[in-house]
């Protein structure tokens, strides 16, 4: 069974190349690396939908990223409170 | 007949004698016999256990007096395969738990039961609450019963398509990123997220802790209250679950609104490409009901939408994957493909990354908070046009919705139908307010429901 890099260790950079553009290249290495080190195998057949999940996710990630680093947020206390039921 | 009653006249009828449970039970059985073939909201229907539990009730109905009963004594609901149900499978529609037997009720089952409840079944789902429709799964994807080529919305799929198809007033649903109100909003029927804590989740399959709500969807908004008002309350068997006061849901329904403060938030979404002419059209119709009814109505500007879900589905990204590390590692093939490609996602969300998401979820939070300081609930969009069709649904994330942001944030927000589109299709509006402020949400939507005449809406006619 063909499989991502949880067999390997290593991307199909050939199969990434017209997915995602070149910046989200090492991030898309990374999302492969830690599948690999999580010894979990995703089928070839399916690394369509996981790709674009994946560029999704990360931008996602960056604004999130960005709008805590620009704003300061950083200090904010992140435990849930229960008493308000909420966060 | 039973099936075009309300929860509270099934109950009055029931405490007259004009109708009997096993009356009630074998027509919501005669409904889902007819339909559900095409439509496919049970995964798992107990008709001798229904059968059975309305005879007993009738029975004790005959011996003890009606008077002292439970609200829903003798009343069919159905569940959403993910609340588990003691002695049968909590399947999760997905291959990986068909063989898992749960051993008690969960904690919202058992209160269903407590107040007298009939449970038909497990209603289906996306894969563990995830993403879908999906072909690839034990079980088919429940349809829309007002088209059956249209999706009923998700994840809770089966709840919305057995409400509106009238197999029950009441099921439950669950909500991680509006699965509760998306598939209210396209089947015609109502919806409601309570606020985070209000209603346990114990035994039920978890999906991200910090998002995940339970809630009733139900056929009218005095129905969905009967459900709240049962449903509520503290479980310290749930660790996010709130003790607050619990307030009477339904004596305060038919009140109105003149007076309240309606924030208007139409900015969010009037300019986006996926909103309809045809909803816009329909959600200034709403507006204008309830200021001719004279509401205050207050234009609003909420949280950013983007912002709300990029943090809903990074935090989703890390919990679920949490969950389901151990069998992604073991058992990939078992996951249905769009499960698959979004669990996978959260090997790669780092520790800053999920941080990040929750201190930028507080500042949202605080931000939803101030709106309130405006107004008392808010009117906005929850779908943007009504269901898509099986051949361009896509996945969830595509959706035209804005429901997320009130799972990050905390709170309750209920979704109730304005009408039909041009094509026959459901169209609704989302109610939010105030951290356990439910009454006042199903107050407003009450309003709606009765000014746009949805209650008087008959059921769907099914396409052959």
């Amino acid at each position: 069974m063909p499989t991502s890099s949880g067999c390997s260790g290593r991307a199909n950079s050939e199969g990434q190349a017209h997915i995602v553009g070149q910046g989200d290249q090492q991030s898309l290495q990374g999302l492969l690396d830690a599948l690999a080190e999580q010894r979990i195998v995703v089928p070839l057949d399916r690394m369509d939908l996981v790709l674009h999940e994946f560029t999704v996710l990360q931008r996602q990630r960056a604004l999130i990223n960005g709008i805590v680093e620009s704003d300061g947020l950083s200090g904010i206390h992140t435990v849930i409170s229960r008493s308000r039921g909420a966060l | 007949m039973s099936r075009e009653l309300s929860i509270s006249e099934m109950a009055r009828a029931l405490r007259s004698g004009a109708v009997k449970s096993e009356q009630l039970v074998r027509a919501a059985l005669d409904r889902i016999n007819a339909c559900d073939t095409r439509i496919h909201a049970f995964t798992q229907l107990n008709r001798e256990y229904a059968l059975n539990e309305a005879r007993a009730c009738d029975l004790r109905r005959r011996e003890q007096g009606a008077d002292n009963l439970p609200v829903l004594h003798g009343i069919p609901v159905a569940v959403k395969d993910i609340y588990d149900l003691a002695g049968q499978p909590t399947t999760c529609h997905s291959k990986l738990r068909l063989d898992h037997i749960a051993e008690q009720d969960a904690g919202s089952v058992q209160r269903l039961k407590d107040a007298g409840a009939i449970v038909l079944g497990k209603l289906a789902t996306h894969e563990f609450a995830l993403g879908g429709p999906s072909f690839d799964l034990p079980f088919p994807p429940a349809r829309n019963p007002w088209s059956l080529r249209h999706i009923p919305g998700g994840s809770s799929s089966g709840s919305g398509a057995a409400v509106a198809a009238g197999y029950t007033r009441l099921a439950l649903g669950s909500c991680t990123g509006g699965s509760i109100r998306i598939p209210a909003a396209w089947c015609g029927v109502v919806g409601l997220k309570p606020t985070y804590g209000r209603v346990s989740r114990h035994g039920v399959f978890p999906l991200a802790w910090t998002l995940d709500h339970c809630g009733p969807l139900a056929r009218s908004v005095e129905d969905t209250a009967i459900g709240l008002q049962v449903l509520a309350g503290h479980d310290p068997r749930d660790p996010g679950s709130a003790d607050e006061p619990v307030d009477d849901y339904c004596s305060t329904l038919d009140i109105g609104v003149r007076g309240l403060r309606i924030g208007v938030a139409r900015s969010r979404f009037q300019h986006l490409a996926q909103t309809s002419a045809e909803f816009l059209r329909g959600f200034d119709r709403a507006s204008q009901w309830l200021a001719q009814e004279q509401a205050n109505m207050v234009e609003v500007c909420l949280p950013d939408d983007e912002e709300c879900v990029a943090v809903g589905r990074v935090i989703l990204a890390a919990e679920s994957f949490a969950l389901h590390a151990k069998d992604l590692r073991s058992r990939p093939l078992d996951y249905g493909h769009i499960t698959l490609s979004r669990l996978v996602q959260g090997a790669a969300v780092s520790s800053e990354d999920y941080l990040n998401a929750l201190r930028l979820r507080r500042e949202l939070a605080a931000r939803m908070d101030t709106v309130f300081e405006r107004c008392d609930v808010v009117l906005t969009a929850v779908t943007l046009d009504t269901a898509p069709a099986f051949t361009s649904a896509g996945t969830a994330h595509g959706w035209p919705a804005q429901a997320y942001a009130f799972n990050v944030t905390g709170h309750p927000a209920i979704s109730v139908p304005i009408g039909l589109s041009s094509q026959g299709l459901p169209m609704a509006v989302q109610i939010v307010g105030r951290y356990f402020d439910e009454a006042l949400v199903l107050r407003v939507a009450r309003a709606i429901e009765k000014l746009s005449g949805w209650e008087a809406q008959p059921l769907p006619e099914l396409e052959s």
